[in-house]
């Protein structure tokens, strides 16, 4: 990742560098007597990583092979000269419904399955097959989406992302919602599906391992990558769960009134939309500390993975069961407006100027239109980025989806207001797609295809901003530099 | 002419009393003009922008001398000392450390004692310096902090409590934004690590446990 890139919303999931912590200035008294003082090195995450409620079954801590695309980021991320070596730590998070002990348990498994997949820990995975939790059960289809992924032709993948001939995916919980894991480094041949793995312990090791394999696209941690160095057999400091406690977004109390009704009436369809909701608040993070730190596992604050909430609840602010649960009459609580929906003052502080615990959620999709002409090559990279430099999204050609004869990326996490740019980069071609403009909220966010061709330039879906030069591209911008002919 | 001064942002004691002409800040401290000053600060080297320090004209002394010889006035100058200790996030010392202290020109290399601390004689008007970490065993090995000479608060004041916390690793904020979810969390973690009421509210007891804890 590189030096500008300080937030990369993924399609599943989200990562980033934290803000900085003003290079920790040192406020001294000096000394004419025997005065002193103190400075205590205290555990500083310095980056992010998310993945979503979509990389997971629903309700379930079987992971989905569609996270390869997040695991993806990480894996360069943790390859980079800036992060090498530096220990992560797993922190699963719930949503508020089912009680406090039950989403402890469900954060806490997502944390465990998540950690199995990076350190290659079967056993793990055996003990979340084996014993169901509430709905969470693997059960047969995750067996069955195991072997369907093993079934698949890496190689054969990759090329049909390259002529873009997979479909658009739709956004249902149901499918793991993304065919488009970006073109993996591992070109291994199909893997004959394992069958009998449903009954067999042996033959599930098996199948977990390759399965782990494949959708971490080789990408591999050892236990002593993590915070608490595996020292902890429960994995203390290593990865847990934080239950519902730090809730990035709580609903209103006029809309907690009509999802009690529909609960009450069993009303699947109102109840689904709540689901989708309260995904936001489903999310597993990954914190990235300095170097070298380490930590007594003994005095770490969170309980184990599979333990009760009584060690989350010692560290509430005073007023932290306020914090996670009292509500508005009409407006949602957001973590990243207000900074007060956190319980736990101990993830609250490392987790404080993390850029992946924010929810804004503007999906823009920006079509390229699939010409014979056009002044780049499949190598090309399309850039959007937001004026401020804090967010900044790098696709390749084979991330985009082909829609017909278009070419579809989807920016996730726009902000209104703020201005982003897209430019497409090919070695030293550089076209300046838009200017800076201020995306504007699509019409249906249930199905947009908010599409911004590039020829012709008034083509677009939904309604245009209300003031500013609009999406329309400026034919007068188009910087092509390097061009031999200029 | 000796009148009142008023405290800014980074001054001490020893620094005013030097920018006067003084070269021991005590004179100017045991002045009774600032017996108030002194009761309720206690620390001549932590003061708060605002306060109201007297600084009382200078003594002139005379001294019959014979002209045809060489004399020596010695001029007592009071030293100056910057302590700090450095521990790690369980309170254990970062003993035997390498580091290295740049104020101004100069730069000194120094190795924490067994407790983790450094001391260094430091020129009467430091306002700034820098403390870089030369050691492989802590995660902060080739960090700079920048340290701020001076800039530390009174206990009994927010910015000078969001210091201390700080400097602890408690990360209540910067100063230039007032952060208070951040300095809340801060407060309470404090309280819950030293076995204070966790209430978030920095009272006499947790200011007191704070000054303690942090040395001045």
């Amino acid at each position: 990742m590189s030096d500008t890139e300080k937030h990369s919303p993924l399609d599943g999931g989200s990562i980033g560098v934290h803000r900085s912590a003003e290079a920790f200035a040192i406020r001294v008294g000096p000394s004419t007597k025997n005065e002193f003082n103190t400075a205590r090195l205290k555990l500083l995450p310095l980056a992010c990583w998310r993945a979503d409620d979509m990389r997971f079954k629903f309700d379930s801590s079987f992971v989905l092979p569609g996270i390869q695309a997040e695991i993806k980021h990480l894996a360069e991320m943790l390859n980079s000269d800036e992060f090498k070596g530096c220990p992560i730590s797993i922190f699963g998070h719930a949503d508020p419904v089912g009680n406090d002990n039950y989403n402890k348990m469900l954060s806490g498994r997502r944390a465990a399955a998540i950690y199995g997949l990076l350190v290659r820990d079967a056993g793990i995975w055996e003990n979340l097959f084996s014993n169901k939790f509430g709905n969470d059960i693997w059960g047969d289809d995750a067996i069955a989406t195991m072997n369907s992924r093993l079934a698949e032709d890496d190689a054969a993948k990759a090329s049909q992302l390259q002529f873009g001939r997979s479909k658009i995916d739709d956004d249902s919980s149901s499918s793991d919602g993304s065919t488009t894991s970006s073109a993996s480094s591992d070109q291994s041949p199909p893997s004959a599906p394992i069958d009998g793995a449903a009954q067999d312990a042996g033959l599930r090791k098996q199948l977990f391992l390759q399965y782990m394999e494949k959708i971490s696209g080789g990408f591999k941690l050892e236990r002593t990558d993590f915070l608490g160095q595996g020292a902890d057999k429960g994995g203390k400091a290593d990865f847990q769960g934080c239950s519902e406690f730090n809730p990035l977004i709580i609903f209103s109390q006029e809309e907690q009134d009509v999802f009690e009704t529909a609960e009450r009436e069993k009303d699947t369809v109102t109840l689904a939309k709540r689901n989708k909701e309260n995904a936001k608040n489903r999310r597993v993070m990954v914190l990235i500390f300095r170097k070298g730190s380490k930590v007594e596992p003994a005095r770490w604050p969170c309980p184990r993975w599979n333990e009760g909430v009584e060690g989350c609840k010692k560290r509430f602010f005073s007023d932290g069961e306020k914090r996670r649960s009292s509500r508005l009459p009409d407006t949602d609580r957001a973590f990243e407006k207000t900074r007060d929906t956190f319980a736990c003052r101990f993830y609250q502080r490392i987790s404080d100027s993390s850029p992946c615990e924010q929810v804004s959620g503007l999906d823009f999709r920006y079509a390229l239109e699939k010409k014979e002409d056009l002044p780049w090559s499949d190598q090309a990279k399309l850039r959007i980025a937001s004026a401020d430099g804090t967010q900044q999204r790098v696709f390749t050609m084979a991330e985009g989806q082909l829609v017909d004869d278009l070419l579809v990326f989807t920016f996730r996490h726009c902000r209104a207001g703020v201005l982003y740019k897209g430019e497409i980069q090919d070695g030293s071609i550089l076209v300046q797609l838009f200017p800076l403009t201020e995306l504007f909220r699509i019409m249906n966010p249930d199905d947009p295809l908010n599409v911004v061709p590039l020829n012709p330039p008034d083509q677009f879906a939904g309604d245009p901003p209300p003031d500013g030069p609009g999406i329309a591209p400026d034919p007068n911008d188009n910087t092509i530099l390097g061009d031999p002919s200029s | 002419m000796a009148g009142y001064y008023t405290v800014r942002q980074g001054d001490y004691l020893s620094k005013i009393s030097s920018e006067n002409g003084f070269f021991d800040h005590t004179i100017i401290w045991n002045h009774p003009n600032n017996a108030e000053l002194k009761k309720k600060r206690e620390n001549p080297s932590v003061l708060y922008p605002g306060d109201q320090l007297f600084i009382p004209d200078k003594n002139q002394r005379d001294c019959q001398c014979p002209t045809d010889q060489a004399h020596t006035f010695e001029v007592k100058r009071e030293r100056l000392k910057l302590r700090l200790v450095l521990e790690d996030q369980y309170e254990n010392p970062v003993a035997n450390a390498k580091c290295k202290i740049i104020i101004g020109a100069q730069d000194t290399e120094l190795t924490t004692d067994g407790k983790g601390k450094i001391e260094l004689e430091i020129p009467l008007e430091t306002q700034t310096g820098a403390l870089v970490i030369e050691s492989k065993e802590t995660p902060y090995d080739g960090e700079l902090f920048s340290l701020r000479v001076g800039d530390l608060d009174p206990v009994d004041t927010p910015s000078g409590q969001q210091a201390r916390l700080n400097n602890l690793g408690y990360f209540a904020g910067s100063s230039e934004q007032p952060d208070d979810p951040l300095f809340l969390s801060a407060a309470e973690e404090f309280q819950c690590d030293h076995g204070l009421t966790v209430d978030g509210k920095i009272g006499p007891k947790t200011q007191a446990k704070l000054k303690q804890v942090h040395g001045c």
